[in-house]
């Protein structure tokens, strides 16, 4: 069998093959993966994909091999690491890219072992047929003058070889040798959306940076617009000129592409963060850690806002959010949430726009007045913790007749109740297991509103019930 | 022929300056208006004052009560920022609980806590907030930083954005500001439900509260004593003013229950 043949006469020759058809992105994607997966040996790897069959990866050794226990140690445990995922691989280690590249592909496929180490660089070179040189068609033409090995060009007149063969052969020739420069691009980890901008004269003074940070926002904006997204996370790196770097980070409540906003947002953290500028920043960059999708809006048909109340409100809203958690602190700034539960300290809360799994942010629906209308009336302000009080109740089922709390005694005018509420059962208990709470709102007789509620049911959970006062008016 | 277009550009500009004499000379309108005998604020900054520490809640429930109420459409749309100072934990009856704010006239998806670390950042996070056009309801309670200049500014960006700026303040306040009022609220017993329950005692009514208007620009003090129903503030007895004898006795009766 042999490239390029036709399937139905590889199938006559062979009929148990598997067929899988030829997808050049899936195996690009996958030696993209290989060459992440090899930065456990050096953090500098790139793919370097070839003809089928000879896709290969780089990998920058300089000063990482001694971690493992030398380059012989290495190498053995990379090739092994790498079969041991079902991969058929030859390994060589060289002074220099292109010789690396030749090595690995000619001689270490009859060594023993699979891989080599070029301790003679020059030998090493010499000995390799010419195809090793990364020359394509061109080793087919020099095959035909008689030129097989590397060696037997290496003493010829590069005025000569560059006019008959192409400058690309001495390129390839002197890269292999290590006289000419080349460089591995690594891969870096992914960071989609970025713009920076450097400066010839590094800044000095506040102002520009911000200006800076404004222009440099346009650009990012403008690259977000095109992929229909909306920054959430922007960290903006500032590089000093003696390589010190400022970090600031800024998060928004909705995906944003403004901008101006963005730019306002970090002149806040700018001017709080007292950033010692030094002898100037000549780089600024901004890079988008989150991204949200955020589709192109329509302006009014009238042009005029305050006709569309509820896209004014949500955009101002998240403009508003962002500007307040930027000064004060993300933490601070709350929007209500609520949770699947009934238990009423867990029902309903107060969480960033970060909220953590479990709550969801109210949001405007239809008819969502209506729905709170109906639920059983709630106090207005609600206790962190239930605070417990001291009640006198006539019966041992019903609401007290008058309770002292905070040290001041309340006489009890009206009350409606109980709203019994039993714990959900469906929850790991924790040591103190929750009792039913017997929920009472009363009035006193200065007209001040409580909630009261009864922790146990008297009888089959305690003996002693226990008062707990969880909310006013 | 010069003169032509002079003429023709001299008319905007004389309606400009119209307008501008007309934003000057606006009268001052009363700050509370009776209409329709609910309670209505004007834009500006108020503050409210609990009668006692007790009142707290009876003070904080009045606030949000007038904060949506009487606004055209469109403004009902506007979002609220509450600040609290995160300090005072003694002073404090807890945290608004949201799926009660929507019995008060507040939806709450509209409202953003803020809860500052100090009384610099409350007045801050209070004057950001209606330069972007929101309601503003700031627990200043007692502070040094709330002073005549600090409460200017908050009333000007107030007016600016046509919002309403509620202060409450602790009960022994009495330092001045350039509110346009200030509001002492203590409660009052509800009136008793026809029913009771099983235990004796009456259901509880409509809550009732003692609002007096202490200091108000361009008027004297007043009292009320009001009742939230409908989704509004409704005065009770109303004080001797004019409006009282257009009232016509069956409306009055209503609203007394």
């Amino acid at each position: 069998m042999r490239r390029g043949q036709a399937l139905a006469d590889a199938k006559a020759l062979e009929p148990s093959l598997r067929i899988a058809p030829f997808a050049p992105d899936a195996d690009r994607r996958l030696l993209g993966a290989f060459a992440r997966w090899c930065g456990r040996w050096s953090p500098w790897t790139a793919p370097d994909p070839g003809e089928p069959g000879e896709d290969g990866v780089m990998v920058d050794i300089s000063g990482c091999a001694h971690l493992f226990g030398g380059e012989d140690a290495l190498v053995t445990a990379a090739l092994e690491a790498v079969r041991g995922q079902g991969l058929s691989a030859h390994a060589a280690i060289a002074p220099t890219i292109g010789l690396a590249w030749g090595l690995a592909r000619f001689p270490a496929r009859r060594s023993p072992s699979g891989w080599l180490i070029a301790h003679d660089a020059g030998a090493s070179l010499h000995a390799l047929p010419v195809e090793a040189l990364r020359i394509g068609d061109t080793a087919a033409r020099l095959r035909r003058f008689g030129l097989k090995r590397v060696g037997d060009i290496a003493g010829l007149p590069r005025a000569n070889l560059a006019r008959r063969f192409g400058p690309d052969l001495v390129r390839r020739l002197d890269q292999a040798r290590g006289q000419d420069d080349e460089t591995l691009n690594p891969l870096q980890p992914k960071t989609p959306f970025r713009a920076r901008m450097r400066f010839a004269d590094a800044l000095l003074l506040l102002e520009g940076i911000k200006q800076a940070v404004r222009e440099t926002a346009e650009t990012l904006c403008a690259h977000l617009e095109t992929e229909g997204r909306g920054l959430r996370r922007v960290e903006l790196n500032l590089f000093r000129v003696d390589g010190k770097i400022h970090l600031l980070i800024i998060g928004t409540a909705a995906p944003a592409r403004d901008a101006a906003h963005i730019a306002r947002l970090f002149n806040e953290k700018l001017d709080r963060a007292e950033i010692d500028i030094g002898f100037g920043i000549d780089v600024i960059e901004l890079n988008a850690t989150a991204t949200g999708a955020l589709s192109g809006r329509q302006s009014g048909l009238i042009g005029d806002a305050s006709l569309n109340d509820d896209r004014l409100d949500t955009e101002d809203f998240a403009r508003l959010t962002d500007r307040l958690s930027v000064r004060l602190g993300e933490t601070r700034v709350k929007r209500a949430a609520r949770r699947d539960s009934h238990i009423p300290e867990r029902a309903a809360g107060w969480n960033t726009e970060a909220s953590p799994s479990g709550s969801a942010l109210m949001v405007r629906e239809t008819g969502g007045q209506q729905a709170f209308l109906l639920m059983p009336e709630r106090p207005l302000l609600i206790l962190a913790r239930p605070e417990p009080a001291e009640a006198v109740a006539e019966i041992p089922d019903g609401p007290p007749r008058s309770f002292v709390w905070r040290r001041t005694r309340h006489q009890v005018h009206q009350a409606e109740g109980p709203e019994r509420l039993a714990p959900e059962w469906w929850r790991p208990q924790s040591r103190a297991s929750p009792k039913t709470r017997d929920y009472f709102r009363i009035e006193t007789i200065e007209g001040r509103r409580f909630w009261l509620y009864r922790d146990g049911l008297y009888g089959p959970e305690t003996r002693n019930p226990q008062w707990f006062v969880h909310g006013a008016s | 022929m010069p003169t032509a277009p002079r003429v023709r550009t001299g008319r905007p500009q004389l309606e400009e300056l119209r307008r501008q004499i007309q934003a000057i000379e606006t009268p001052i309108s009363s700050p509370v208006l009776t209409g329709q005998d609910a309670l209505v604020l004007g834009p500006g900054l108020h503050e409210v004052c609990p009668a006692s520490y007790l009142d707290t809640p009876a003070a904080l429930a009045f606030q949000i009560g007038m904060l949506g109420h009487g606004l055209a459409e469109q403004d009902r749309l506007r979002p609220v920022i509450w600040v609290r100072s995160a300090g005072h934990r003694a002073h404090d009856f807890g945290r608004p609980y949201p799926l009660a704010l929507a019995r008060w006239g507040l939806e709450p998806e509209r409202v953003l806590l803020v809860e500052a670390r100090d009384a610099g950042d409350v007045l801050w996070a209070m004057e950001e907030g209606l330069n972007a056009g929101a309601l503003v309801i700031g627990e200043i309670g007692v502070s040094a930083r709330y002073d005549l200049t600090a409460s200017r500014r908050l009333h000007r960006s107030a007016q600016a954005a046509k919002a309403r700026a509620l202060v409450l303040r602790g009960h022994q306040q009495i330092q001045p500001s350039a509110a346009l009022t200030r509001w002492r609220l203590s409660a009052l017993p509800s009136p008793d439900r026809p029913w009771r329950g099983a235990t004796g005692l009456p259901g509880l009514g409509a809550p009732r509260f003692c609002a007096v208007l202490e200091r108000v620009r361009g008027g004297p003090p007043k009292s009320f004593e009001i009742e939230w129903k409908n989704a509004a503030f409704h005065v009770l007895e109303p004080a001797p003013m004019a409006r009282r004898a257009a009232q016509s006795a069956s409306q009055f009766n209503r609203l007394a229950v």
